[in-house]
């Protein structure tokens, strides 16, 4: 009877002999109808805009450009479709980023940004742009946030495990690094030529508006590798949600699988960050509302969580195109304040049950 | 070991010790208040300071810099310091976590987004009643705050739900300057704690709740060394906890939206000044409140003279003066004392 | 992904060949410091993307724009700095902020021609693909040279040689009015609740190197753009003092109470009444700014008895 029931959840897998994994149905509906989500999101935000278009005829723009007219195609193909799939890659990235953080250190509240990352890719940038501008060319930016990002993660790591790993160490001096940086970053703001200064804020706010084809490739690069080996890691991570000591008895050396999660962590924030600015409230709410649905079985939050981020960060791009239109809110501050009351709400309900 | 008891009865009876402290501390910030009167863009002497001061003669124009700028200066940044030096301590006691700072949970930029708010969408409103929003604002992050990390004696959940709280209202505060340009140019500079010389008029609306929320703490000050030695203990004699708890923090409420209706938003001086006051004198609160409010306005002051002489003659703000002088601190005290 | 930039670079070069072979006979090459860019000889819609200086600055020439980058006030309409009160802006559509400008309002449009600023260099390429974008040398030419390139572009060079006539007839009628005008020091400075900066708005600052009027020491030890603590005013004591007020905002109020105290009072300029306070919106960053605030400084160093610090 028991068997039944068991066999009739899960779909067994065996790719290579000797290996099996148990997938549960429900696992995979939710990771079905994430993607479909998605692909409606995406329908949705390349037909939103000062251009307004039925879903139909975004569909034949996209998939059968010549027959359209070439305006409209410049519309979708070289304004919206840019900045709608580095926006899906980046939540993405940065949702798996935070499902990382969060099994590490056991802590629902962790998010991408608690290691610096965005902290130190900010100042970096704020320095390139506002104090030395034209030191680096253009195209040189991201790259030095995502060095200025490693920096500062490798001083957190180094300080927080220096006698040893401890999640609590590792949050807390994030936080005080964190506020050192931004700090710093004030000051830059405050003091720069107001012009520099107001395209940087627009920037840290988490912003699609320049986004080109060639960093979505690089993105979706950054993605496939990192955000692939990370789900290849999920055994480790459902054990290490259960304590240091159980995942030690079953195997997982966790002087040696955390600094690499967290290396993986670090490089998808960065190059998000590098991306589209800092827009990280997302690592922060996708993977909770991803657990609402699979709770903590890694194989499936990892999937799940890129699907759910990669819808919010679309979503709070398309808001904040057309909510002001044609005045642009960036993303990142209009995902903090559509996900903040509901965060809010799901957090309260977290501690009571 | 009967002698150090005796000792210690005898201290109990006339704290000779402690008050040297009190007594040399106040020497210290008449001391830094010179020297804060004394720099700035031009360097003035102590004498003509002290003439300033008494003997006012207002065709000098090194006596106009001292009573017209430098003096309102000082006193907003003791009273400022004070104030966020009681309100860290009042934080740490009820919350049993050596790592509250009102900055770092967000009741900071709870009140200031609740100023920038109402200073753009309500203009029309007299800017006497701005401490009101500041007020609403810092109650509403800390409601936020406890929500959020559930009331538990968890220190980092506490600190992580500040800097969720600190995301949150910092970008709705961008929000807002972005879709208003003109808020934007006004309200940058105060947004990272600036201490200036028109301050003092601000402080003037300020100053009754300020008052008032000392002379209240004080009244506080058995109930806490009860709930010091535990929430059983203390109920056992006699405390309300939950009703010490609301009123703990419905001071810091006061004190830390005051000083941002004033200032702007400066953090890490709740939290590194009551460290620094437990190393002196232990855990009576009396004396914790006094050496708090002395070494908060002496913290202040050596900070804004930090601010304007580090990088002369650009003058930074003591907001991140502060940020760079408690991060440091905060990092040492959680690696000490986290193992 | 791959087929998304295959298809996109086929299309874009396929309708590249096409605009050309339709437009060919109605552009010309246009080059300055930024590049070349093939614009239209008579563009009939130009969009601007700065309000302050390039609108203010087509309108003066008799071209009216079609839509410019204006700024926002919370949910009140969009409005044009410098603009409204000179020009009739109705039908004048709003594009966005200058540091995000809306490529979809701006295509929707249909524009022949875009101008923007220095700082808007990394938005050409994609604002290259609804119309020719050219950037103005703004922050390294002075007004006259930036403007004298913009009514090239928009063919209008005869008017833009009709002001620079005016003002360099204003310049040399200062010039003989006051021969020894390398005496007179100035100071420009913007100040603000607790300190000050050194700007001058309206092209006050190119008008006064172009009438050979000098600064003070302390002016020209200072740094531009750094907010300077309002105990320094004395080293910045001159024989006019110039100070600009946001008609928009509470400027005027805020600083009042610094213009009673003891230091302010104490300076020569202010006891002389050769203190200034200009609007700041009033004159745009264009010829017509320059022509203002030529006049402006005319009248009061030159048109009256004017006292000096010997």
């Amino acid at each position: 009877m028991n068997k039944s029931r068991f066999s009739s959840r899960f779909l067994r897998i065996k790719p290579f002999p000797g290996t099996c994994f148990h997938v549960r149905y429900s696992d995979m509906f939710w990771c079905v109808f994430f993607s479909a989500l998605l692909l409606c999101m995406l329908l949705w935000g390349a037909a939103t805009g000062s251009y307004q278009f039925s879903f139909v005829k975004s569909w034949h723009i996209i998939f059968s450009p010549e027959s359209q007219p070439d305006r409209l195609v410049r519309v979708i193909w070289e304004f919206r479709l840019p900045r709608l799939f580095a926006g899906a890659l980046c939540g993405a990235a940065l949702a798996i980023a935070g499902v990382i953080l969060q099994s590490i250190t056991r802590n629902a509240l962790a998010s991408p940004g608690l290691i610096g990352v965005e902290a130190g890719a900010s100042v970096t940038m704020l320095i390139f742009v506002v104090i030395i501008p034209g030191t680096i060319s253009v195209q040189w930016l991201p790259v030095s946030a995502m060095l200025g990002g490693f920096i500062v993660a490798a001083c957190i790591w180094s300080l927080a495990s220096y006698s040893g790993y401890s999640p609590i160490r590792l949050i807390l001096v994030g936080v005080g690094i964190t506020s050192m940086l931004s700090a710093c970053s004030e000051m830059l703001i405050t003091y720069g030529d107001i012009e520099l200064v107001e395209s940087a804020l627009m920037w840290l706010g988490g912003s699609l508006h320049q986004v080109a084809w060639l960093q979505v490739e690089v993105m979706l690069m950054w993605l496939v590798v990192a955000g692939g080996l990370a789900w290849v890691c999920f055994r480790p991570l459902n054990l290490l949600v259960l304590g240091d000591k159980v995942a030690f008895s079953r195997g997982v050396n966790n002087r040696k699988i955390v600094p690499l999660l967290l290396l993986l962590s670090v490089a998808l924030t960065s190059s998000s960050v590098a991306t589209a600015g800092t827009l990280t409230f997302v690592g922060l709410i996708a993977p909770h509302i991803a657990r609402r649905f699979c709770a903590d079985r890694h194989g499936a939050l990892i999937p799940l969580s890129a699907l759910i981020g990669g819808c919010l960060v679309v979503l709070g791009d398309t808001l904040g195109r057309t909510v002001f239109a044609p005045l642009q809110l960036p993303a990142g501050l209009v995902l903090v304040l559509v996900g903040a009351p509901y965060f809010i709400i799901l957090m309260s309900r977290l501690r009571h049950s | 070991m009967m002698q150090s008891q005796r000792k210690h009865h005898a201290e109990r009876r006339f704290p000779t010790l402690k008050l040297t402290g009190v007594v040399l501390l106040l020497l210290a910030v008449v001391v830094a208040s010179f020297w804060h009167l004394s720099l700035g863009a031009k360097s003035i002497d102590w004498t003509t300071i002290w003439q300033a001061l008494v003997a006012y003669d207002p065709t000098n124009s090194d006596h106009a810099i001292i009573r017209e700028s430098r003096q309102a200066r000082l006193i907003v940044s003791l009273v400022v310091g004070a104030a966020l030096a009681l309100a860290g301590v009042i934080m740490q006691a009820i919350s049993t976590n050596p790592l509250a700072d009102p900055g770092l949970l967000g009741i900071n930029s709870g009140a200031a987004f609740f100023v920038v708010a109402s200073t753009l969408f309500l203009p029309m409103i007299a800017p006497q009643y701005l401490p009101i929003f500041a007020f609403l604002g810092a109650a509403i992050a800390a409601l936020i705050v406890i929500l959020l990390s559930g009331w538990e004696q968890n220190a980092e959940r506490l600190v992580l739900a500040g800097v969720a709280v600190t995301a949150m209202f910092s970008a709705m505060t961008a929000i807002l300057l972005l879709i208003d340009q003109q808020g934007l140019d006004k309200l940058r500079h105060w947004l990272t704690g600036a201490i200036g010389a028109s301050d003092l008029d601000k402080l003037h609306w300020v100053y009754p709740y300020l008052l008032g929320a000392m002379v209240f703490s004080f009244l506080l000050v058995r109930s806490l060394n009860a709930f010091h030695l535990g929430s059983r203990v203390a109920e056992g004699l006699g405390v309300n906890v939950l009703l010490l708890k609301i009123t703990g923090l419905t001071l810091v409420i006061m004190l830390s939206g005051a000083v941002v209706a004033v200032a702007g938003p400066i953090g890490f001086v709740g939290l590194v000044v009551p460290h620094i006051a437990r190393l002196l004198v232990r855990n009576n609160y009396i004396w914790l409140f006094l050496y708090a409010l002395l070494l908060g306005a002496l913290l202040l002051i050596v900070s804004d003279i930090a601010a304007r002489m580090v990088l002369r003659p650009y003058e930074i703000n003591t907001g991140i003066i502060t940020a760079f002088v408690g991060a440091p601190v905060f990092i040492a005290l959680v690696l000490r004392k986290m193992k | 992904m791959k087929i998304p930039s295959i298809l996109s670079t086929a299309l874009v070069g396929i309708l590249g060949l096409i605009s050309l072979n339709l437009h060919a006979a109605e552009t010309r090459t246009f080059e300055n410091e930024f590049g070349k860019v093939d614009v239209p000889i008579q563009p009939q819609c130009v969009v601007s993307l700065h309000d302050f200086s390039l609108t203010i600055q087509l309108f003066e020439l008799g071209m009216r724009p079609c839509g410019s980058v204006g700024r926002k006030k919370l949910w009140s309409a969009p409005y044009f700095r410098g603009v409204q009160h000179r020009f009739n802006t109705e039908g004048l559509v709003y594009v966005g902020s200058h540091k995000s400008p809306d490529e979809e309002a701006i295509s929707l449009l249909a524009p022949d021609l875009i101008v923007g600023l220095y700082y808007q260099d990394k938005l050409k390429s994609k604002l290259s693909h609804i119309a020719p974008t050219v950037i103005l040398p703004t922050k390294d030419q002075p007004i006259k040279e930036w403007a004298r390139q913009l009514a090239d572009l928009v063919g209008k060079t005869r008017e833009f040689n009709d002001q620079k006539a005016e003002y360099d007839w204003i310049i040399s009628e200062f010039k003989r009015l006051v021969p020894d005008h390398q005496k007179i020091t100035v100071t420009t400075l913007e100040m603000y609740e607790d300190n000050f900066q050194l700007i001058g708005r309206g092209g006050l600052d190119e008008v006064i190197a172009d009438m050979g009027l000098s600064r003070p020491a302390g002016y020209l030890n200072a740094k531009k753009g750094i907010n300077y603590s309002l105990e320094r005013i004395s080293d910045m004591d001159a024989d006019i003092i110039i100070d600009t007020y946001e008609p928009l905002l509470d400027t005027r109020a805020e600083t009042k109470k610094f213009r009673n105290s003891v230091q302010w009072k104490n300076l020569f300029a202010v006891k002389n009444n050769q203190f200034l306070y200009f609007n700041r919106s009033r004159y745009g960053d264009s010829m017509g700014g320059l022509i203002g605030s030529a006049y402006l400084l005319l009248s009061h160093i030159a048109e009256r008895e004017f006292k000096r610090q010997e």
